[in-house]
């Protein structure tokens, strides 16, 4: 037993010291994960040890509860009863205050780092790290040409969808001039009428936005009239990743143009098209700021297409909006630029698009 | 009351002549897509098609057996095994890849060199093969590269229609024709079918025949689009011609800290460093288009135009 209890005591004593120590780099300091680690380790090896402690002190227990219970207080060495009661009673507030966020713990956290710089800390969702999207949500990956930046564009919808609705990436000047589509629903990308379940439909009917933005750089009318493109052989990359990297286009705002088939209200009565399609997009991502690492961007409801089938015009008043609006629990834009190395895969021949969930 | 007759014959022909041309004009052009070359191609058909034609089956199945033969990107192809050996002896070229070859050949001899279709390891040396790479060849393994490169170093044997090196190590490189030469290819199999209004994209390279609709009163042209100025696509007419482009804009990096394209001068063995600019070229086959475009594209703007009046082709020189 007096091993044992030595081996609390020595090992409590380097554990809280751990324990301290990257308690309190947590809370001065900005996030980190190393930081997190060991404090979650040192805390589960403390707690065992606490526990080995406990086990050694047993009999101690038993005597305090056993003397408390028979005799009164001679105000010798046995605990007096009120100290006991007032312990718990403590325990009690403080687990009371911590639980429900009451003073003085909102105080106390306050003065942490996190709390300090709220405004420029974002974290997604409690569940990023730790779990993957609902099957209904949906993530599309964008590997451009040198394997040097992916940007991923995250989707998840407020309740599961049976399908997901139609939807274009891109990216645009600060004055709505699109520089490159970065994704186009393959059901879209290479018919200007594609089947829209069952039935040909025109792309600038369901994501008109996109396709006026389209036109403008490549020419291509909304009625379809372009047969053909000479051009150099497109590999279907994405130049993008240039204007990431070398700011030629920067700022740059990331938009998703997206709209769910057959959504039809009161205001948007048609069956088929139901609702107009709604714009999200990033604010300005300045490039001179974006040393390299990864970068979040949250996505805004910012319009919706309305009826602009011919001018792609932007319309910013969401009455008679309803479901179409509602769809869009968070769009998130992660932009992770990976170190060029020699044996980078660099050029792949074309751009990854990948799909997770139903 | 003879007289009546007669005229009744003649209307009635000449209702049964439109009525047939409005038949073989279908309202809705086919549109037949697919994957190859490692790009896509996209073909509208203006006529109504043979009831009996399997076209997507067909064109499917020509492209497939030329990327078999030209293909250097398929480790089985013809090209592919050609270019693994050093063999100095002649050797048989299938009928795809000798029709390639000629057409190489007479724009590399018409344009002085500008087209060539040895210079694989010379592309390859500046990062654009099946390994990436960032880093700019070394001055002296540049020159042991051009010491294997050189269409001159490539005998043309037309009577046995085979090829022959004249130094090991010699590789063939059609991938600059190869679309070129496909379109033409659908091109000659939709004319068999009696077609003759459609519309052929592969890759940026374009052939228009016919029309896009026709009626009494006026005719549409295929519109196709052109690379334009400052990102801004033109927008043309055409029947009965192709066209293709060819710029750095789709296939260029970053080597030594330059920008450079994928598209390489034979004479000095280094890139162009124009990644925005293009040159469309337009002539009767489209492979003859797509070799000058890549022909034309490594030249300066002023040797560009002199050598298209040469060859009489249409230039459309995209540049600054």
């Amino acid at each position: 037993m007096n091993l044992i209890r030595h081996i609390a005591n020595i090992g409590l004593l380097f554990s809280f010291l751990t324990l301290a120590v990257t308690g309190i780099l947590s809370f001065v300091l900005p996030f980190s994960l190393a930081t997190t680690r060991v404090h979650i380790v040192f805390g589960f090896a403390t707690i065992i040890l606490v526990g080995l402690h406990l086990a050694t002190r047993l009999g101690y227990f038993k005597r305090m509860a056993q003397q408390s219970l028979t005799t009164k207080s001679d105000g010798g060495s046995q605990m007096p009863r009120s100290v006991i009661i007032a312990l718990v009673v403590v325990w009690v507030l403080l687990l009371v205050v911590s639980l429900t966020g009451g003073r003085p713990a909102t105080d106390l956290l306050a003065l942490g780092y996190e709390a300090q710089n709220r405004a420029e800390i974002f974290r997604a969702a409690p569940r990023t790290a730790y779990e993957k999207l609902g099957p209904s949500n949906r993530i599309v990956s964008l590997s451009p040409d040198s394997g040097e930046l992916v940007i991923e564009v995250e989707i998840e919808y407020r309740w599961p969808m049976l399908e997901h609705p139609a939807a274009a990436v891109w990216a645009e000047t600060t004055r709505a001039h699109m520089i490159q589509t970065l994704f186009i629903d393959d059901a879209l990308a290479f018919s200007d009428t594609p089947d829209w379940h069952g039935k040909p439909t025109p792309r600038h009917h369901i994501l008109p936005i996109w396709r006026h933005g389209y036109t403008s750089i490549n020419g291509v009318d909304p009625n379809g009239e372009i047969d053909a493109i000479t051009e150099a052989t497109p590999m279907h990359s994405f130049s993008i990743e240039k204007s990431l990297i070398s700011g030629e286009e920067s700022p740059l705002i990331v938009c998703l143009e997206i709209n769910a088939f057959g959504d039809p209200n009161e205001t948007y009565a048609d069956p088929r098209l139901g609702q107009p399609s709604i714009l999200y997009a990033t604010d300005l991502i300045n490039l001179d700021d974006f040393d390299g690492g990864d970068a979040y961007f949250l996505m805004h409801r910012v319009a919706h297409g309305g009826k602009a089938t011919r001018s792609g015009d932007r319309f910013y008043n969401f009455d008679g909006i309803t479901t179409a609006g509602d769809m869009i629990k968070k769009v998130l834009v992660h932009v992770i630029r990976q170190p060029a190395t020699k044996e980078s895969p660099a050029v792949k021949a074309s751009s990854e698009i990948v799909y997770e969930g139903g | 009351m003879r007289w009546v007759w007669s005229v009744g014959v003649v209307v009635g022909l000449f209702a049964a002549v439109q009525l047939f041309q409005f038949r073989n004009q279908s309202s809705t052009p086919t549109v037949i897509s697919g994957s190859a070359m490692g790009t896509r191609y996209h073909i509208k058909i203006a006529d109504a098609l043979p009831v009996e034609a399997r076209i997507e089956d067909d064109i499917e199945s020509l492209v497939d057996e030329i990327e078999d033969e030209a293909s250097q990107w398929r480790e089985s192809s013809w090209v592919s095994h050609f270019n693994s050996e050093n063999s100095l002896a002649p050797i048989r070229a299938p009928d795809h890849v000798w029709a390639i070859l000629l057409v190489a050949k007479e724009v590399y001899n018409k344009s002085g060199g500008l087209l060539d279709v040895t210079i694989g390891p010379l592309v390859e040396s500046w990062g654009f093969g099946h390994q990436p790479h960032s880093d700019p060849p070394a001055p002296h393994d540049l020159e042991k590269l051009r010491a294997v490169c050189g269409f001159d170093k490539l005998v043309l044997d037309g009577r046995q229609q085979t090829i022959k090196r004249k130094v090991p190590g010699l590789r063939i490189d059609l991938s600059a024709l190869a679309k070129g030469y496909a379109v033409d290819q659908i091109d000659a199999h939709l004319k068999g079918l009696g077609l003759g209004n459609y519309v052929i994209e592969f890759g940026g390279e374009v052939m228009a025949r016919g029309y896009k609709s026709c009626s009494n009163e006026h005719r549409d042209s295929w519109r196709i689009a052109l690379p334009g100025y400052d990102g801004r696509r033109q927008i043309l007419g055409v029947n009965n011609l192709a066209y293709a482009t060819s710029g750095g804009s789709e296939q260029n990096r970053k080597v030594g800290g330059n920008s450079v394209t994928h598209l390489i001068d034979p004479r000095t063995g280094r890139p162009t460093r124009d990644i925005t600019g293009a040159v469309t070229v337009g002539a009767d086959r489209c492979v003859v288009a797509d070799a000058w475009a890549t022909a034309l594209c490594v030249a300066s703007k002023e040797e560009a135009r002199h050598l298209a009046e040469h060859a009489e082709v249409e230039l459309m020189d995209w540049r600054d």
